[in-house]
């Protein structure tokens, strides 16, 4: 279990946090893609904390629901509040590469991977929850 | 160790094995600015991702790029 585990939100800490996370990640989840799978999501939610948030730390917790079967993720930032939830751009998948606007995609990726998210503003902090389900 | 190659010719390749994480993308990206910004030089670009096992967002943003600078030789 992770818990609350303090990082500086910097680029360089982010392969550092990966690391921590898919040591997680591999206690619960087997299958290669699916630790990739979720590691990439994982990777998305503090890229755009460390981008744009300004804050100057993130703290993740990575704990496994026994009745649900389910691991959780949580990120919380100190940044300026942000519900990354609220405002999700539609990608469109199947139109042309040509075609399709540049940003948008990390959002994209850990929606559709992860089972359900959760923000909520607690202190003056980001609060991000994300769920998956043993698979 | 870059977790790409880059071949530069008329038909360049560019070669993903690995992790491509966000760490990695921004070299990746200027790479490809370099090699887009000699576009008349390639004929054709080809990714081979064949040996890549994981990407983030960053890294598919690369690619994208590289296809909409350079639409069909991509």
């Amino acid at each position: 279990m992770l818990q609350s585990k303090e990082f500086p939100a910097k680029r360089e800490i982010l392969s550092q946090m990966l690391t921590e996370i898919g040591d997680e990640v591999e206690k619960y989840f087997t299958d290669e893609k699916w630790i990739n799978r979720l590691k990439v999501c994982a990777e998305e939610i503090l890229a755009n904390i460390i981008n744009y948030s300004g804050s100057e730390k993130v703290y993740v917790s990575c704990d496994f629901l026994e009745d649900e079967q389910t691991l959780r993720f949580e990120f919380v930032d100190e940044g300026a509040l942000y519900n990354p939830l609220e405002k999700a751009p539609e990608v469109d998948i199947e139109a042309e590469l040509d075609e399709r606007p540049i940003g948008g995609l990390g959002i994209f990726l850990y929606t559709t991977i992860m089972d359900k998210l959760e923000y909520h503003c607690d202190d003056g902090r980001n609060h991000l929850l994300a769920y998956k389900k043993l698979v | 160790m870059a977790n790409y190659v880059m071949e530069v010719g008329e038909v360049s390749k560019v070669k993903l094995h690995g992790h491509i994480d966000a760490s990695i993308a921004p070299a990746l990206m200027e790479e490809l600015k370099t090699l887009i910004a000699q576009k008349d030089k390639v004929k054709k670009l080809v990714f081979y991702a064949d040996k890549l096992e994981y990407i983030a967002s960053a890294g598919i943003r690369s690619v994208v790029f590289a296809k909409q600078k350079l639409g069909g030789k991509v």
